[in-house]
């Protein structure tokens, strides 16, 4: 059949949101819309007259066990109010733990994780350390910056999928001042970021580093709320 | 109502993977896309599953909503409307499923799924006509192609349910439904 008649497509794009059609219609007339720009603008133009229509159906609220079998589905924990912030806690926690007894470690018995023929801080250098976690707790983002460095490397432990026309910004949350931002993420794993100034001029009196979602056609002074990734930020040296 | 812009914001988050962002979009629209898929399947449990599957697959996938080519609400809408579209053709839920009437003969036992006091399809259609401010423009419609519009719409009936359920021949029942759709799109294209 020959697709290129407008109104052709019109009466197909209406069929299928009215629903009019059997199932293989459907899927046939999906996969148009996917190969022809013409059929996904009738189509377009009939859902949102849709949506209008649908807009006076009465709102009707769902049984509580659906959502928990959304969460299901999506691989989620349901955590109670109360458990979120330790959630977010706990892993940091665990990590500074593991730091601090990494440290510990190798200045009480450097030979058992390092070649006794190399000085610690060749492997170990004084620098800046976040490890960002997401809402549910889990680590997402590694940065870390050498203490007299300009440059922030960031390693991304999952994948940041943005939406078109948006940039995910990475904010340093000093103790007693607003934040400020760092650097702008790309969507690399692995990226090194150019700060504004040097990272022990900066990052000093920094406790937490995160990460919000932003127009990319320009970064306002102060993040979207809430952020995306958060955690604390640690000097090693 | 939502507010589109919020609603937008939200999807951004859960294209990367907010949960608080995603919780909140279904604190926001569940009931209304609810509502759509009870009026649709007029079974609970059905409509419950495709909603779960709505949002399970709007978790997945929110990363191809195009906040330029439509509405946030719109691209809500049609993924609860494809899903229970999907399912009603899948099974043969006429045979058991009464339908709602618009001549106040409800069987309010046989409608039990919906909200007491909620419009059939006709009414449902006059109403988005009146909110629409185009009352006049679809009462110039004829009697059979409205009823078919508001039939085919809310309650998603194919051409041999309607003309069952009319008691008219298919062909008549087409030809109603694809002039009325024609009148529609003409009525909501002056308003755009």
């Amino acid at each position: 059949m020959k697709y290129d008649s407008t109104e052709l497509l019109d009466r197909l794009a209406a069929s299928y949101v009215f629903g009019t059609q059997g199932g293989r219609a459907r899927r046939r007339f999906e996969r148009l819309v996917r190969s022809n720009a013409a059929a996904a603008g009738a189509l377009q133009a009939w859902q949102a007259r849709s949506a209008a229509l649908s807009a006076v159906i009465p709102p009707v609220r769902p049984s509580p066990e659906v959502w928990k079998r959304i969460e299901q589905r999506i691989g989620a924990v349901p955590q109670a109010a109360s458990r979120r912030l330790a959630g977010w806690l706990r892993p940091a926690l665990g990590f500074m733990c593991g730091l601090i007894a990494a440290v510990g470690l190798l200045r009480w018995q450097p030979d058992w994780v390092l070649p006794s023929d190399l000085p610690p801080k060749a492997v170990l250098p004084a620098s800046y350390v976040g490890l960002l976690l997401d809402a549910s707790g889990r680590p997402a983002a590694l940065a870390s910056s050498l203490k007299h460095g300009a440059q922030i490397s960031v390693k991304l432990l999952q994948p940041l999928a943005l939406p078109a026309g948006k940039v995910a910004v990475l904010w340093a949350l000093p103790d007693k001042a607003p934040p400020f931002v760092l650097a702008r993420l790309g969507g690399d794993t692995k990226q090194l970021l150019v700060m504004p100034g040097s990272s022990e001029a900066l990052l000093a009196s920094v406790s937490e580093l995160a990460v919000s979602v932003e127009d990319a056609a320009g970064i306002p002074a102060s993040p979207a709320a809430p952020f995306l990734l958060r955690g604390h930020c640690v000097k090693l040296w | 109502m939502p507010d589109p812009a919020q609603l937008e914001g939200l999807l951004a988050r859960v294209v990367l993977r907010d949960r608080e962002a995603f919780r909140q979009l279904y604190e926001t629209c569940s009931p209304q896309l609810f509502g759509i898929a009870l009026r649709l399947l007029r079974r609970r449990d059905l409509a419950e599953d495709v909603l779960q599957d709505a949002f399970a697959s709007i978790w997945h996938r929110a990363d191809s909503y195009r906040p330029a080519a439509s509405q946030p609400m719109t691209w809500l809408t049609s993924v609860v409307r494809n899903r229970a579209l999907d399912v009603l053709r899948a099974e043969a839920l006429r045979r058991t499923e009464p339908l709602e009437e618009d001549d106040g003969a409800t069987d309010r036992a046989t409608t039990a799924a919906l909200p007491d006091e909620s419009p059939g399809p006709l009414g449902l259609l006059e109403q988005a006509a009146d909110a629409l401010q185009m009352r006049g423009c679809l009462e110039a419609i004829d009697g059979p192609q409205r009823q078919c519009l508001a039939l085919a719409y809310y309650h998603g009936l194919s051409h041999s349910e309607l003309a069952e359920h009319l008691g008219s021949p298919i062909g008549s029942v087409k030809v109603w439904l694809r002039r009325g759709i024609d009148r529609l799109r003409r009525c909501m294209e002056r308003l755009a």
